[in-house]
């Protein structure tokens, strides 16, 4: 196989070149995409995308330096190697992380399943077709006040990876990844929904439809109202989107990375970060130094978080271009007990954040009033999500779908009895 | 410059063009980029990255009907595998890396020199130790990135644009203990142009400055609201008309998605906004966009009235009333997009400490980190990294690491002083739309408006958008 050979051959050169210790990473990709944007203008193509890169370590321990080169272009791979051993010149005195010499190697029978043969498999007029299927859907969807102004981009992406150190580690891996975006204006602006999964049939239309349903059309203004108890507030359910709670929790793993330690919350609920849960869009079979990538907790209840080991996020290679950077890979939040659907008469229902701010966030949902018409607003919530997460918060539909954002994110809906709200000018 | 590249740019696109039938139109693209940064941490040198690559795209369209394709590698090879995948409607296997040769391969080259290697490694060392000595205390961390990038387009005329462009972009972050954290992110078109346009003693200057704002309790300070006059400082004030100038771009036009299309009153009188690409040594200049065109001087508001917008070929040919010449790309993975080159805007008659000076409270930005727009709404978000509060002229407070959230139509209506000093930016900001970013510059005098509120205040994560 010809990136074993290259890989293995880039190593061996930068060994000769006086790296004392080498990786050597292969990435090829081949992405195909259909885009049915507004104006009835239909974009498809793909793009081939093949690279090689170079980690080389001079010296050892403090005194270590590296250096990295990457290229596409297929320059020889000696001279690659010769570029990388040039940069860790340069970086002398620097002390990167050394890979370490003895790693574990996946065992054969336990990776995650991350390949889709009917992705492989299937042709651009299946592509188009899956397009013109979501296209249908959100039909209905206009029917409820949507207008017609919508663009639907599926993308369906088959990935190699080839990774070969000195110490002799040689890890393949096939992967695939399909993702859909839909755009689309409502009251608030251009929203966005993405979600993605390495499987091609995982992408159905018919879910979308109720999550479009629930986006305010184009039309009138947009309140202000400030979720929380205080002067003025008047009571009701509120509803945290899949969308929205999935974008939160990306918050809290960042804060958990930061300070390098599990947030601890009174909720039940476990906020994990899995880069090895099958089929999910951030699985990975090998961590970007060729090691097994493990689950952590990044957020629970004490006794799940107290006594764990300290945060190390799963170093990770996206692309050959950057060498491998800590990162959250599949964020999953489970275990919040079920309930109850909100009273729709009385109800806020915040669908996307606009902006955020360390704990505080700017929402745009839609306040459910009895008997008059639902009011497109803008809510500001100061407080982080475990808070909500404290006042017993019930999941509702659960989406099973990860969605795009900081990180790949799952979350069901939170749903939130009695909670104060307030008008604000 | 070579012209193999042109020769198999043109002979491929006229083959592919006369398979897909009259009326199709098209160009074909190669790219060429090299990237090698330099990082200093903690007083010493740190990792050398560099990046290089190559690689071909062709972009055919007939009607509404628009095909593209991009292939990594040599321009021969990446041409080559371009028209397999347009030939093909199934998926192969991704092919293995070519090795074969179609354009001589600058990367080769990178290894050999050591000389600009030595030289950014020793301008980093020699920033970094005269920082600390102005501002001890601090840990310092630096990465300057130099940027080659060449490009070839040949349209269906068979004309062939070649260009090439260079930068060299400095980040300064630093952390005192305590936790005060203070970000600077600068650049020019070379490194001796770095080292004259952002002198040592201006950066230590403004590092202190955001240092002292991060270290202020912010409890101090005035609130922004609403109906605080805010004062963007000249170079700053690009942030918030590139913002307003994202609902400009062809493309969302012609969709029904930019809020300028519901809107006829226009902005206010005191502006008048170009974009103009042509004008050298700003980080958004080219002579040829993307798609091959001649970069176009392109007026989008004159004196409060829009009368323009950014176009590429496909809108043009939809609307003739618009003229190509913003297509760009950030690399040949991706198809050209409307989008702005250096944002232009006219220096007003006020005197900019005359408009520091009036009675009243004025929150002064001069930095911004990024910014973003949601075209439609209108609906703005600013990260602050670097400001001042005044109050009758007289300063009360420093400001750092804030986030102004308002609404950029309203802004825009709400101008009411522009002043006399326009100056450049700082010379390392980037237009992101849709996760992909392009250079772009800006050349604005100090303007004053209204209609922002501080979202909240202190240390945050960095955030999507147009960076700085």
């Amino acid at each position: 196989m010809k990136p074993v050979a290259d890989a293995r051959r880039a190593v061996a050169a930068a060994r000769a070149a006086g790296a004392g210790l080498a990786d050597a990473f292969h990435r090829c990709s081949h992405t195909r995409f259909c885009l049915d944007g507004p104006g009835d203008r239909f974009t498809e193509g793909s793009r081939l995308e093949d690279g090689l890169a170079i980690r080389a370590w001079l010296g050892r321990d403090r005194d270590a330096a590296w250096g990295f080169a990457a290229s596409t272009d297929g320059e020889p791979v000696a001279k690659l190697a010769e570029r990388a051993v040039w940069a860790a010149r340069g970086g002398c005195g620097s002390s990167g992380a050394m890979p370490a010499e003895e790693r574990p190697l996946p065992e054969a029978g336990r990776l995650p399943s991350t390949f889709d043969g009917e992705l492989l498999r299937a042709s651009q007029g299946e592509l188009r077709r899956r397009v013109r299927r979501f296209r249908k859907a959100t039909a209905v969807a206009r029917r409820q006040g949507l207008p017609a102004a919508i663009s639907i981009a599926l993308t369906a992406s088959v990935i190699e990876t080839t990774l070969v150190t000195t110490s002799g580690t040689v890890l393949c891996a096939r992967s695939t990844l399909a993702a859909v975006q839909v755009r689309f204006p409502t009251a608030f602006g251009l929203c966005r929904l993405e979600y993605a999964s390495c499987r091609l049939s995982d992408l159905e239309p018919a879910p979308l439809v109720a999550l479009l349903a629930a986006y305010p059309a184009p039309a009138g203004g947009m309140a202000r109202v400030a979720v929380g108890d205080g002067p003025g507030s008047v009571t009701g359910d509120l509803v945290l989107a899949a969308p929205l709670v999935a974008s939160l929790v990306g918050g809290v793993a960042r804060r958990a990375a930061a300070a390098g330690a599990a947030v601890s919350w009174d909720s039940g609920a476990v906020l994990l970060d899995d880069p090895l849960r099958a089929w999910a869009p951030g699985t990975l079979p090998f961590d970007g130094e060729g090691q097994v990538p493990h689950r952590q907790v990044l957020a629970g209840p004490p006794g799940r978080v107290e006594g764990t080991a300290p945060l190390r996020l799963t170093p990770v290679r996206r692309s050959f271009k950057a060498p491998p950077a800590p990162a959250l890979t599949n964020l999953i939040l489970n275990g919040v007990p079920g309930g109850g659907p909100a009273d729709r008469a009385h109800c806020l229902v915040l669908l996307e954040v606009a902006a955020s701010h360390g704990s505080t966030v700017l929402a745009r949902g839609v306040w459910q009033r009895r008997g008059r018409d639902d009011l497109p607003v803008l809510a500001r919530l100061d407080q982080p999500l475990e808070t909500w997460l404290d006042r017993q918060a019930r999941a509702g539909s659960d989406p099973g779908r990860f969605f795009t954002g900081v990180a790949f994110a799952t979350a069901p809906d939170l749903i939130l009895k009695g909670v104060g709200l307030r008008p604000q000018p | 410059m070579t012209s193999a590249p042109g020769d198999l740019l043109r002979g491929t696109l006229n083959a592919v063009l006369g398979r897909t039938g009259p009326g199709a139109r098209g160009e074909a693209f190669a790219e060429r980029v090299l990237r090698i940064t330099h990082y200093r941490d903690g007083k010493r040198k740190g990792p050398v990255l560099t990046r290089g690559g190559q690689g071909a795209a062709l972009r055919l369209w007939a009607g509404k009907r628009v095909q593209f394709v991009a292939a990594d590698g040599k321009v021969g090879p990446a041409l080559r595998a371009c028209v397999r995948q347009l030939e093909s409607c199934t998926v192969d296997p991704p092919p293995t890396r070519s090795l074969d040769s179609g354009m001589p391969g600058p990367l080769a080259q990178a290894a050999g020199r050591d000389a600009a290697g030595t030289h950014a490694a020793s301008y980093l060392e020699g920033l970094e130790t005269g920082l600390s000595r102005r501002l001890p205390g601090v840990a310092w961390s630096l990465a300057l990135q130099i940027t080659d990038r060449s490009t070839w387009v040949v349209s269906e005329d068979g004309d062939l644009h070649a260009s090439q462009w260079r930068w060299s972009r400095l980040r300064v972050d630093a952390c005192r203990e305590g936790g005060a954290e203070a970000h600077w992110t600068g650049g020019a078109p070379d490194m001796d142009r770095l080292c004259r346009v952002h002198p040592l003693p201006v950066l230590a200057r403004r590092m202190e400055d955001q240092l002292r704002g991060a270290d202020a309790s912010p409890s101090r300070r005035p609130v922004c609201t609403a109906s605080t006059p805010v004062l963007f400082a000249a170079g700053a004030a690009g942030v918030v008309l590139h913002e307003m100038v994202h609902g400009l771009e062809a493309d969302l036009l012609q969709s029904g998605w930019s809020r300028w299309m519901s809107d006829s009153h226009g902005v206010s009188p005191l502006l008048t906004l170009w974009d103009d690409p042509t004008r050298p040594g700003l980080h958004g200049s080219y002579r040829y966009d993307d798609e091959g065109c001649p970069a176009d001087r392109q007026l989008l508001v004159r004196r409060g009235r829009i009368v323009g917008c950014l176009g590429d070929r496909l809108a043009a040919e939809a609307r003739p009333d618009i003229r190509p010449g913003h297509g760009r790309r950030p690399s040949w993975q991706e198809p050209p997009m409307p989008r702005s080159g250096n944002l232009c805007l006219a220096a007003g008659d006020d005197q900019v400490e005359a408009v520091r000076g009036e009675r009243g409270l004025l929150l002064v930005v001069r930095d911004l980190e990024s910014g973003a727009t949601d075209p439609r709404s209108g609906d703005l978000t600013l990260q602050v990294t670097e400001g001042e509060w005044l109050e009758n002229g007289r300063f009360i407070a420093p400001v750092s690491r804030m986030v102004l959230v308002g609404n950029v139509v309203n802004l825009m209506r709400r101008v009411d002083r522009v002043c006399s000093d326009r100056a450049a930016d700082a010379g390392a900001a980037t237009c992101s739309r849709e996760g992909a970013g392009v250079p772009i510059g800006f050349l604005t005098p100090s303007l004053r408006t209204r209609g922002l509120r501080v979202l909240e205040e202190g240390a945050a994560p960095p955030e999507t958008g147009d960076r700085r």
